[in-house]
């Protein structure tokens, strides 16, 4: 028997139904490098040096000479952990609109990529992976906006009508923060094996962007706000297709692409 | 941090709810619980809590405030003081690295096994217990959470001084590490050597050990960047530094060392108690913030009302006013007037008893809820600019003196916004012509005129700072211990949790037109779909290896510690892979390729590789992937698209992707890479390597190859994954025409390696029921 049609990889595929989702309702999908500068990816967004903050991303250091940040330090580089960086670079070209502009055409981007973490690699956990970042930047936007956004896109990725619930949490980056969770897709919250019999999925982290963040990027606090999310790709294609060992969405092994 | 239910009940007057009900409450609103064993609660206490909840009061009250109960308030006894007892010397050098330290003497202890109490609390949340005197520092730490530590007095020679290390200074920790300091390190030492590395780890030196008989108490607070620092370069983390390092009050330490007199008073009957020394050169001073209940609706995206934000702040202790900010700052003037002027005061220490020009202005906000930026160009550019006929109570007049620093850019709000006139002073206007300011030319505040204000300055411009300075909003006096709590956000983050998020009602943004994706994302689809259809499968390969120019400080293994320089050596790899599982694929060509960065000293790109084999020697693939390339070329309009052959032999080329589409246009739209929905049930990869076995027959014709395959898969059940057709032709075999058919089949569990035995059993009862529906197999 021979293969026609080759496959598509199911990150890509997510990846695809995520920029379908977000253009639909008006964000635009963002791209940045994965070489990082440490401003980027920690200090422009209010994680401290030197600060147990620091602790909850593990990250690689690239084995490069440091140079001056703006403020005059000495900076690092980085394989980004996050793809958050990108929201620094694109929220620093929006700060630089006119207030009309800026009230016209508030800053809307979703930014799927890979990122990295200096982790043990087992089953449910990978080195390299692939994260979706999203940011809405204007007048007035709210959490209430956070949580119609998040729950067409999951309603959307999961074809049912789903629910998302926020808890409390903390991230350098976001005030108020929240971890948010989604109604279990399989069985719409009444308990199973997939949501381990709780009904809610733990999907991925959210809240409104720090004003030190804003302002770090030259955007005035006073007059606009924001909300920020980010959740795993991997962790979507795993929930969506029952993929279960992570570590196949990266050994190039077409076993499991073939399945797609 | 592992908390007990009955320790929290302790530090709570009502009954708590059964432990499920703490739980769901704590991880929807507060802190997430990691496990629950027994009665015993695992909380994950995030660094914004590390200051106040890590500790069993802490998490107590926390509990309280979203329960609605009352916390239990403590009544400390203070027991009685032996004027016999030597009272410790203690010398702090550096107020920055150590704000607080207590010491108290205790004298004619017994240093014995605890009693059952407090062996039962601290093993209940993981702790050993040592001795009475270890214990009860440990439980003062675990139930208020104040770090605290004891040295034997008799080991202890002369004054305690708080110092930075001195480089080559050597300590031996209490379990036996022996360390050279750096000389940037905080110790607490004595006249002869280090007793301790500040907040971090006790020393051998003054061990307490069941010999000893007078003990010293320490009760401090140290810096947290400095305490983190020394942690990491000696890699110690101890709960102590745990608990510093992200920064904490020092009005615990009193309280502290106070109980802990205390309770070895009770525990060792006849020891003589000491005085209290106590070392705190500045006060701490509460924080003021203030938010308006719009800037709460607005963040949220609610409509509560004053008296949900009353409730939630009561709840929470917090002693708060409701403030109209100009009649606050009105009330204020007078208090102000005459105070005298200190260049460079601090708004939270000095404000009352010496301002600066800028430190007035933020103190007067600050009182009335409002914060603002602390230096006099910052606020320039913070403010609405207002004309000179606008002015009205509240508005800031700023001017430059032409005399000493005059700033022309902002420091920390809008960094580097240009302020090219120059600013170096502000002033309020407070009505009537009038302008109330702190000045260093009369050394005090004063109210001068308008007119008078400007003779000896040029005016920049004036500033509005909040058109609602008439507007009721909510002043909170946070508590010493909540670090965490310094702006609005903050405030609207503790209103919006203890309300709770889930009855917020989600409203979609409106945004005005579609989004556009990036040019990378737009073009990528466009060749991949090109290469799905013409077989190729698509990967994802490491970005870090054993070959590369930019290297990883520490990464996972030594050969994973290169960055990619190109995406052609994964292909290949892959394609060898992917060859030798080819049969269970049902592929005789693998065809992969893969997009992604790759990076070389001065650049990161995206590149694109795609590779070819079918495992024999004569394939020339050369041609079909010209094929390709060239449709790619007419598909994205970008000409011919020059690649690298990466490998001959199996046959790869790799394309730098950013550089051919650098010319090509910007998307405008975003144009779906796939159009059906994907339904896939997932099979597991089966760890077993699969086995192969060949069969081939001669079919009469009234048997076709529907009816063998039906045979063949029926036998071969379960383990047979796969039956490739590779073979078919027709014959006359004496005047008979029969068909052969060769079949490749493949065998796999997922349970275990198939053995030949195994194998060679279903291949008998294959050809068996093959035979038996007239099939000749050969």
């Amino acid at each position: 028997m021979e293969e026609t049609k080759g496959h598509i990889h199911p990150i890509t595929i997510i990846v695809d139904k995520i920029a379908q989702i977000f253009t639909e309702m008006g964000f635009d999908v963002a791209d940045g490098p994965e070489l990082e500068t440490e401003w980027n990816n920690f200090d422009a967004l209010n994680v401290p040096r030197n600060h147990p903050s620091r602790d909850m991303q593990d990250t690689f250091w690239i084995k490069k000479e440091k140079e001056k940040d703006r403020l005059g330090r000495p900076m690092g580089f980085v394989l980004r952990t996050h793809t958050s960086s990108v929201q620094i670079r694109e929220m620093e070209k929006w700060a630089r609109l006119t207030d009309l502009e800026k009230k016209a055409s508030p800053l809307a981007i979703v930014i799927p990529g890979k990122v990295f973490r200096n982790e043990a690699t087992d089953a449910t956990h990978e080195a390299q992976f692939h994260q979706v970042e999203g940011l809405l930047v204007g007048e007035g936007v709210s959490l209430a906006n956070l949580k119609a956004v998040l729950e067409t896109f999951f309603s959307k990725l999961f074809e049912r009508e789903t629910t998302i619930r926020m808890r409390s949490s903390f991230f350098p980056f976001v005030e108020p923060g929240v971890e948010f969770d989604m109604q279990c897709f399989k069985c719409g919250g009444n308990g199973c094996n997939v949501c381990k019999q709780t009904g809610w999925i733990e999907i991925g982290g959210a809240g409104m962007v720090h004003p030190n963040v804003l302002n770090n990027c030259g955007i005035n606090n006073r007059n606009y706000q924001g909300f920020a999310f980010g959740c795993g790709v991997d962790r979507l294609a795993m929930l969506k297709w029952g993929i279960d060992d992570v570590r196949f969405n990266y050994n190039g092994d077409l076993r499991m692409v073939s399945q797609f | 941090m592992k908390f007990s239910y009955n320790w929290l009940q302790d530090h709570i007057v009502e009954k708590l709810p059964p432990v499920h009900e703490v739980e769901d409450i704590l991880s929807r609103k507060s802190l997430e619980v990691e496990e629950i064993i027994g009665d015993i609660i695992d909380v994950k206490v995030l660094p914004h809590r590390q200051h106040d909840a890590f500790s069993h009061r802490g998490l107590a009250r926390e509990l309280a405030t979203l329960l609605g109960f009352a916390g239990k308030n403590a009544v400390l006894s203070d027991a009685p003081t032996d004027a016999t007892v030597p009272v410790p010397f203690v010398d702090i050098e550096d107020s920055k690295r150590c704000p607080r330290y207590t010491a108290l003497r205790v004298d004619g202890i017994t240093v014995a096994a605890s009693p059952a109490w407090l062996k039962e609390k601290l093993e209940s949340i993981g702790q050993r217990s040592i001795n009475n005197v270890v214990d009860i520092t440990n439980f003062i730490m675990n139930d208020i959470g104040q770090p605290m530590h004891a040295f034997d007095a008799d080991k202890v020679v002369g004054k305690i001084s708080i110092r930075v290390a001195r480089a080559g200074e050597k300590m031996t920790t209490l379990d036996d590490r022996e360390l050279a300091l750096d000389g940037t390190e905080t110790v607490i030492a004595d006249e002869v050597g280090v007793l301790a590395l500040a907040g971090v780890k006790g020393g051998k030196k003054a061990i307490v050990d069941e010999n000893t008989t007078s003990i010293i108490f320490e009760s401090a607070n140290f810096d947290a960047t400095m305490t983190r620092k020394t942690s990491d370069l000696h890699n110690i983390r101890t709960d102590s530094s745990k608990r510093y390092e992200a920064a904490m009050t020092s009005e615990f330490a009193k309280e502290g060392i106070i109980r802990a007199a205390g309770l070895i008073a009770e525990l060792s009957s006849g020891c003589r108690v000491g005085a209290l020394v106590d070392v705190y050169p500045q006060k701490e001073m509460k924080y003021k913030t203030g938010v308006l209940l719009t800037e709460i609706n607005s963040l949220l995206g609610v409509s509560y009302e004053e008296r949900d934000v009353t409730r939630v702040f009561d709840a929470m202790n917090f002693v708060f006013e409701k403030v109209v900010p100009e009649e606050k700052i009105k009330s204020l003037i007078e208090k102000v007037v005459g105070v005298p002027y200190k260049r460079g005061a601090s708004v939270l220490f000095d404000g009352g008893t010496a301002f600066d020009c800028s430190s007035l202005v933020a103190w007067l906000y600050k009182e009335a809820g409002i914060a603002v930026p602390r230096v006099s160009v910052d606020q320039f550019v913070y403010t609405h600019k207002i004309e000179k006929d606008e002015l009205r109570f509240g508005d800031l007049v700023f001017a430059n003196s032409g005399e000493g620093v005059i700033f022309t850019e902002s420091i920390e709000f809008l960094p580097k916004t240009a302020v090219p006139r120059g600013v170096d002073h502000v002033g309020m206007y407070i009505g009537e012509g009038n302008v109330l300011h702190a000045t260093k030319v009369k050394g005090a505040v004063v109210i001068e005129s308008l007119d008078d204000f400007s003779k000896s300055r040029t005016i920049i411009g004036y500033g509005r700072v909040t058109r609602d300075i008439r507007e009721e909003r909510f002043v909170i006096t946070v508590p010493f211990e909540r670090l965490d709590i310094r702006i609005k956000e903050d405030l609207i983050e503790e209103v919006g949790r203890v309300m709770g998020y889930d009855d917020i009602v989600g409203v979609l943004p409106k945004l005005a037109h579609k989004g556009i994706p990036h040019k990378r994302l737009y073009y990528e689809n466009k060749i991949k779909s090109i290469l799905f259809n013409a077989g190729f499968s698509e990967i994802y390969t490491y970005t870090f290896g054993d070959k590369g120019e930019v290297a990883i400080v520490k990464g996972l293994a030594q050969d994973k510690e290169k960055i990619r320089t190109n995406l052609g050596d994964g292909v290949l790899s892959a394609l060898e892979m992917n060859l030798r599982n080819a049969p269970l694929l049902g592929m005789n060509t693998v065809k992969v390729f893969e997009f992604g960065n790759v990076f070389t000293h001065d650049r990161e790109w995206r590149s694109f590789s795609l590779g070819i084999d079918d495992g024999k020697k004569k394939s020339n693939f050369v041609a079909e992937v010209e094929g390709i390339l060239s449709r790619v070329g007419e598909a994205l309009g970008g000409g011919n698209v020059s690649y690298i052959v990466s490998s001959t032999k199996p046959y790869v080329v790799e394309v730098d992707f950013d550089a051919y589409i650098t010319a090509l246009p910007e998307p405008t739209y975003y144009e779906k890479l796939l159009d059906k929905q994907v339904d896939v049930v997932y099979k597991s990869v089966s760890a077993y390597p699969f086995m192969l076995r060949d069969i081939a027959m001669w079919a009469p014709e009234n048997v076709s190859q529907k009816d063998i395959l039906a045979i063949i898969r029926t036998e071969g059940g379960e383990l047979l994954v796969r039956a490739n057709l590779f073979d078919i032709f027709t014959k006359e075999i004496e005047g008979v025409s029969k068909t052969s058919y060769a079949f490749n089949l493949v065998f796999l569990s997922h349970e275990r390696t198939l053995s030949d035995v195994e194998i060679n059993e279903i291949m008998s009862r294959i050809t068996e029921k093959l035979a038996a529906r007239g099939l000749e197999v050969r």
